[in-house]
């Protein structure tokens, strides 16, 4: 398993520096320059000359990129033109906060979606299953800004029981934190609920006609103990898969969640970072999303192994 | 063979009264199983024969309430364990009696087992199901049961997954899960017909030696009249959704009554003597909702007269324990044709 883990994140460093190359690349081809944003508009040419000196960007492009590679081969993610901060810390000190607000999304969405996808499966075709079905599909459909600017209207502005935006961390005051974090992890969990209903759904209908089920019900258990422990059970594998899937849903759902809720996070951070051309927290923020990518994905891995013993010993 | 136990003055573990069973889609109603009457008595081997889609394995199903509902149900008659009817009974009741009183064992044993439990597990479920003791020394028990079914190193087998087994294996291992509550009926519906030929044998003879040891009944459900031969006391013929011959062993391989039945012993090669050919029945076996009226082999019987088609099926019994489905046997003609 060590010997597995040590392969996977070895051929994960190829990616990495494919996804650096082309974040670099396509920052070369959009118009705009960090030099202009910081000089302001009223700035002459030669002001904006000096700082693109200053900055370095009067050197060739293929030059300022081996100096990114080399500084990263010393762990050095460079610094920020316009935060004027080392890009690894504004990084690591917003982590937290994403991380808040996807695993507090995903801990809403996960039991909502796998108790909706079952009881969906075993009233196949009655109402109930209909309502959840729909649900499902409005999960998926209607736009995370817009499900959040309704969310703002109805609990903060009407019923007044949620703060509509900003962020308190969890050190300082648990009661704000989880009060600041709950509509975005909802507007964030939507969409992910109703990816995840669908899925659990579906597999939990192509299950219960397995053999096996039937077994469990023939033993005399419980329908809720033949659907959950022998059903679900074995439903898994899938499920986790879309779940390891969502986290790439949860990244550009987040973008757009901390923007809606001014909330300081690494989404924010990287439409700030794009909007100010702020190149070396593009290329730093992107290295990070990137390599989030592949570690959940090798989790996702790994767990298959102790959900399925056929996999385990093959 | 085993003889059939004195039977006739003590109540019947299970009497399955009037069967009917049907298959609901799009606002019709095909019948899968119609008037199916017939009683099992503790300690008995029972064998119910038939082609494939002749409603042998719904029977057995609605003896544990099994039925794929709510398309298929059973619409009418009663199934009695214990003087209770399974058809009626409500959850509770139903999980009480599976696994408990009645057990079944399935077809195909490498997609009946849970494939992410060890199969001690699912041993143990079974008897934490229905008896309160700890789980250690429910897998205790399991470990004596897998030894009982014979197989091998059973307290390492225990923690082995299914897809670590063969075949045969996990049959025994169904079986041991299916004994664990010491249940008085067991059903086993074709339980050798995806094994090998050498492995059957032995999956049988453990059926047949468990029936012995514990004076439970057993009902196998099969399509080879030659197993029915070597281990059933009493049988069931079964053709489209009907009994058409109901006999005690012996006496239907002696003398089947119905041309059905004629027909299957004719299609099973003799071991003692040679045949130069073997003789199959005509034709497919209607599938449900296409059923002929009247008697519903009489398309496919080389011995149809044109009343078959509108005589009203009965079992009429022409020697004691002994009766068939014909019109043949209405006014007394006892045998046909050889």
């Amino acid at each position: 398993m060590i010997g597995y883990i040590m392969r996977r994140l070895a051929a994960a460093v190829p990616v990495l520096l494919m996804v650096s190359l082309l974040a670099f690349l396509l920052m070369q081809i959009v118009p705009g320059d960090p030099a202009y944003a910081m000089a302001g508009s009223d700035a002459s040419v030669t002001e904006i000359e000096a700082i693109r000196h200053d900055l370095g960007l009067d050197r060739a492009w293929y030059l300022r990129l081996a100096d990114w590679y080399l500084a990263l081969l010393r762990g050095d993610l460079g610094h920020s033109y316009t935060l004027r901060a080392d890009v690894a810390d504004l990084i690591i000190e917003r982590i937290p906060v994403t991380l808040s607000i996807a695993l507090y999304s995903l801990l809403i969405a996960i039991p909502c979606s796998i108790a909706m996808g079952i009881v969906a499966a075993r009233f196949r075709g009655k109402l109930i299953d209909l309502g959840i079905m729909t649900t499902a599909l409005l999960g998926v459909s209607l736009p995370n800004f817009w499900i959040g600017i309704m969310g703002i209207l109805f609990f903060s502005v009407h019923l007044g029981w949620l703060p509509s935006g900003g962020y308190v961390p969890m050190g300082e005051d648990i009661g704000g934190w989880i009060r600041s974090m709950t509509l975005p992890a909802l507007v964030l969990g939507t969409m992910q609920i109703g990816l995840l209903t669908r899925i659990t759904r579906s597999e939990m209908l192509d299950i219960m006609h397995k053999d096996y089920v039937r077994t469990a019900r023939a033993k005399g258990g419980s329908e809720l103990r033949v659907l959950v422990r022998h059903a679900l059970r074995n439903a898994l594998v899938p499920i986790v898969t879309v779940i390891g899937l969502l986290f790439g849903m949860i990244v550009t759902g987040a973008v757009v969640v901390e923007q809606v809720f001014s909330i300081p996070g690494v989404g924010r951070l990287i439409v700030q970072a794009i909007l100010t051309r702020d190149y070396p927290l593009i290329q730093g923020t992107l290295l990070f999303v990137a390599g989030a990518f592949v570690l959940i994905n090798l989790l996702v891995d790994i767990s298959y192994a102790y959900l399925d013993p056929r996999i385990r010993q093959a | 063979m085993s003889a059939a136990a004195s039977t006739e003055t003590v109540a019947p573990l299970l009497s399955v009264e009037h069967l009917r069973i049907v298959a609901a889609a799009r606002r019709r109603e095909d019948l899968l199983v119609e008037d199916v009457s017939f009683a099992v008595h503790a300690g008995e081997f029972l064998g119910i024969v038939g082609e494939s889609g002749c409603g042998k394995s719904m029977t057995a199903l609605s003896m544990l309430g099994l039925l794929p509902g709510p398309n298929v149900r059973a619409s009418g008659g009663r199934v009695l364990f214990d003087g209770q009817d399974i058809l009626t009974m409500g959850g509770s009741s139903l999980r009480h009696l599976r696994g408990n009183d009645v057990a079944m064992i399935f077809q195909d044993p490498m997609s009946s087992l849970n494939p992410v439990q060890t199969i001690g597990e699912q041993i143990v479920e079974t008897i934490l199901l229905h008896e309160k003791i700890g789980r250690e020394r429910a897998w205790a028990r399991a470990v004596e049961l897998l030894a009982e079914v014979n197989i091998p190193a059973a307290a390492q087998r225990a923690r082995d997954y299914p897809h670590q087994l063969s075949g045969g294996m996990r049959q025994r291992v169904m079986i041991a899960m299916a004994i664990a509550c010491k249940p008085r009926l067991l059903i086993a519906d074709e339980p050798t017909t995806a094994l090998d030929v050498t492995i059957q044998a032995q999956i049988l003879e453990l059926l047949d030696r468990l029936r012995r040891e514990r004076g439970m009944a057993v009902i196998l459900i099969t399509h080879d009249l030659g197993v029915i031969a070597e281990y059933a006391d009493r049988v069931l013929v079964m053709y489209s959704g009907r009994i058409v011959e109901r006999a005690e062993v012996a006496s239907l391989f002696a003398q089947p009554l119905h041309p059905y039945t004629h027909g299957l012993l004719g299609s099973v090669p003799p071991l003692e003597e040679e045949v130069d050919e073997l003789v199959a029945i005509e034709g497919q076996p209607p599938s449900p909702g296409a059923w002929p009226s009247g008697c519903r082999f009489q398309p496919r019987c080389p011995q149809s007269r044109p009343e078959c088609a509108s005589w009203s099926v009965r079992l009429i019994e022409s020697e004691p324990d002994h009766a068939a489905a014909c019109i043949l046997h209405e006014h007394g003609e006892t045998s046909h044709a050889d």
